[in-house]
């Protein structure tokens, strides 16, 4: 009785187990890709909601809140890692992804905005898109840098690429709009 | 075991020249991330009992404690192989730490499948010295969860086991975030009647007793964590809550299995976590108990003409093991974003509950520390301990032949490194 009992349980965990691995596979499949991470702190989910909205409709988004690297075990920031250079872009908001992801090797588009740290750079594209009358602290004479206050400034994809920092005149644009306009460019260009 | 070792080696060298080709081909980029650290170490302790067959402790030694590499390789945009290959025990002891396949089923339910990392407690999924301040680990790591083991008797760092786990992360609140981890796994077991079955000899003259290395839980040789000693699986729960605006989260651990090779005696392990990580100072602390399931009476030396003190809790039947630590630092000077020094004091101490004989690990323990870093990945630790042992007057005459001393000093110079 109490082997049947053993067998039973031991088939009853079997299941559940390769029900749920089945059920994630098929998930899995159906799942886009995603195209661009929008990587936050917990502090700033009003501008990350705000940031999410403002993306075309058209391009697939994920938001990450960075401090979730917290329940992770040790090898959770390169798994986010790992995950965040398959898509087309990367944003980081905020210094706080910048410090936790320190060393971090970003192999697609990196757009930083909210901060002017410069501590992780992507060995494709990097972007800084900041509002004007920040500090920046860090930034090069030869840094390739254009002021922003109305859409058509931004220019073409090609003349996008060269730049590395964009300063933007929120009394005339949104700084999300910019940015949403610099993800359309990048994405669908 | 010639032949082991070379299938042992030819293993590795297989496994490292597939990454390497994966590295250099113009996919690795994308695909393949690796990353890793390793430690050094001067280790001198006195006051330790020298047992036979076995170099003393009190002979300072040089030690590679661990070099890993750990390598994720993205199958789909969900699906990751994930594997920390580690050289440990001065490159004498290879293992994988964890191997499995990681499936991000929606953005809250994460799956984990074949060799993983048991979510118990904090410390065991933030083993690597880079993620901690102290290059000893925890009476809770080392005394009950089996993260450790000890340096006799060492078969590889982290507590991990072949099962599932199912990641639920993160229901939000305004004030934090919930993340609940829920595992079956083989679990820990042991082939003889007792759960704690390892024991060494003492090396204290005619008369030589036995004791056991460590008096904790142990992944047994016999019991390795790919195959399973009975039919029963074992459980794990982890639920833990991190507040919304501070760097600090608070957690409660469950592990349920059955030991034995009849799956009739109970394991149960329970306890909670803390971390609070600041830039410039942390507190951290974990408490756990373990109620062990064992027929009383039983001495797995009977008959073998070895004296005690052998029997540690196979006495008195079932028993309950308890151990807490709490550890706080502060960065007392920072010389640029990179450099920083950091002191550290940890306390430790472990009740084995063993009312019915003597045991060397039934302790209490301070750590001092000092962290220079010195470079981005590379950091510099010293670290002074001192071990008491509880009711030291029971202690046999063969002990204290063996060295063996109430207090025991440790001092440790480490050398750090991650990329």
């Amino acid at each position: 009785m109490i082997a049947l009992q053993q067998r039973t349980a031991k088939w009853i965990w079997v299941f559940l187990f390769s029900s749920i691995l089945l059920f994630t596979l098929a998930q899995s499949k159906v799942q886009a890709e995603t195209e661009v991470y929008v990587v936050y702190a917990g502090k700033g989910n009003l501008g990350k909601n705000k940031l999410m909205a403002a993306l075309p409709k058209n391009i697939s988004a994920k938001a990450f809140n960075i401090n979730f690297l917290a329940f992770a075990d040790y090898s959770g920031k390169q798994k986010m890692v790992t995950r965040l250079n398959r898509s087309k872009m990367v944003i980081f908001m905020s210094d706080i992804p910048m410090l936790l992801l320190k060393n971090a090797r970003i192999t697609t588009n990196l757009l930083i905005t909210q901060s002017s740290k410069q501590t992780i750079r992507s060995k494709v594209w990097t972007l800084h898109v900041l509002e004007e009358g920040l500090e920046l602290k860090g930034f090069g004479d030869s840094v390739q840098k254009k002021l922003i206050s109305k859409k058509t400034d931004l220019g073409s994809y090609e003349d996008l690429r060269t730049l590395d920092l964009l300063i933007v005149n929120e009394k005339t644009i949104p700084l999300f709009e910019v940015i949403s306009q610099v993800v359309g460019k990048t994405i669908r260009p | 075991m010639l032949r082991e070792l070379r299938l042992l080696i030819g293993g590795f060298v297989f496994i490292f020249v597939t990454f390497f080709v994966i590295l250099q081909s113009s996919l690795a980029e994308e695909k393949l991330q690796v990353s890793g650290y390793g430690n050094t170490h001067y280790m001198d302790h006195s006051g330790t009992a020298d047992f036979v067959g076995k170099n003393s402790l009190n002979n300072g030694f040089f030690q590679i404690r661990e070099f890993s590499l750990f390598l994720d390789f993205t199958l789909t945009d969900t699906i990751i192989a994930s594997t920390e290959l580690e050289a440990g025990d001065s490159g004498n002891l290879y293992t994988a730490n964890y191997a499995y396949i990681s499936i991000q089923a929606t953005d809250t339910i994460n799956i984990r499948a074949g060799k993983i990392l048991v979510p118990f407690l904090s410390y065991n999924e933030n083993k690597p010295n880079f993620t901690q301040f102290l290059m000893s680990q925890p009476f809770t790591a080392f005394n009950i969860a089996p993260v450790i083991g000890t340096p006799i008797l060492n078969h590889g760092f982290g507590w991990s086991d072949a099962g599932a786990v199912v990641d639920l992360c993160c229901l939000g609140t305004e004030a934090g975030f919930l993340n609940l981890k829920l595992g079956v796994m083989n679990g820990l077991g042991s082939d003889s009647t007792v759960l704690d079955d390892n024991t060494v000899q003492l090396a204290g003259g005619a008369a030589t007793p036995t004791v056991r290395p460590r008096d904790g839980l142990l992944q047994n040789e016999e019991t390795t964590e790919l195959t399973d000693n009975n039919n029963n699986k074992a459980v794990v729960a982890k639920l833990t809550f991190m507040a919304m605006t501070l760097p600090f989260d608070i957690g409660a651990s469950w592990y349920q299995g059955k030991w034995d090779n009849a799956s009739s005696k109970n394991l149960e392990m329970i306890g909670g976590h803390l971390n609070w990580l600041e830039k410039n100072w942390s507190l951290k602390g974990e408490y756990v108990t373990a109620k062990v399931e064992q027929d009383a009476g039983f001495d797995p030396l009977a008959g073998t003409g070895i004296t005690g003190p052998a029997a540690i809790n196979t006495t008195t039947g079932d028993y309950t093991m308890l151990a807490w630590y709490a550890e706080i630092s502060y960065v007392v000077a920072r010389y640029s974003a990179e450099k920083y020094l950091r002191l550290i004091a940890r306390y430790d101490d472990v009740d084995t509950n063993d009312k019915a004989r003597f045991t060397p690990w039934d302790r209490s323990r301070i750590t001092g520390g000092m962290e220079f870093q010195v470079a981005r990945n590379a950091r510099i630790r010293y670290e002074w301990q001192r071990s008491k042992i509880d009711d030291f007057q029971l202690a046999p005459t063969p002990f204290i032949n063996a060295g063996g001393k109430e207090k025991i000093n440790m001092n440790m110079a480490s050398l750090i490194f991650s990329f």
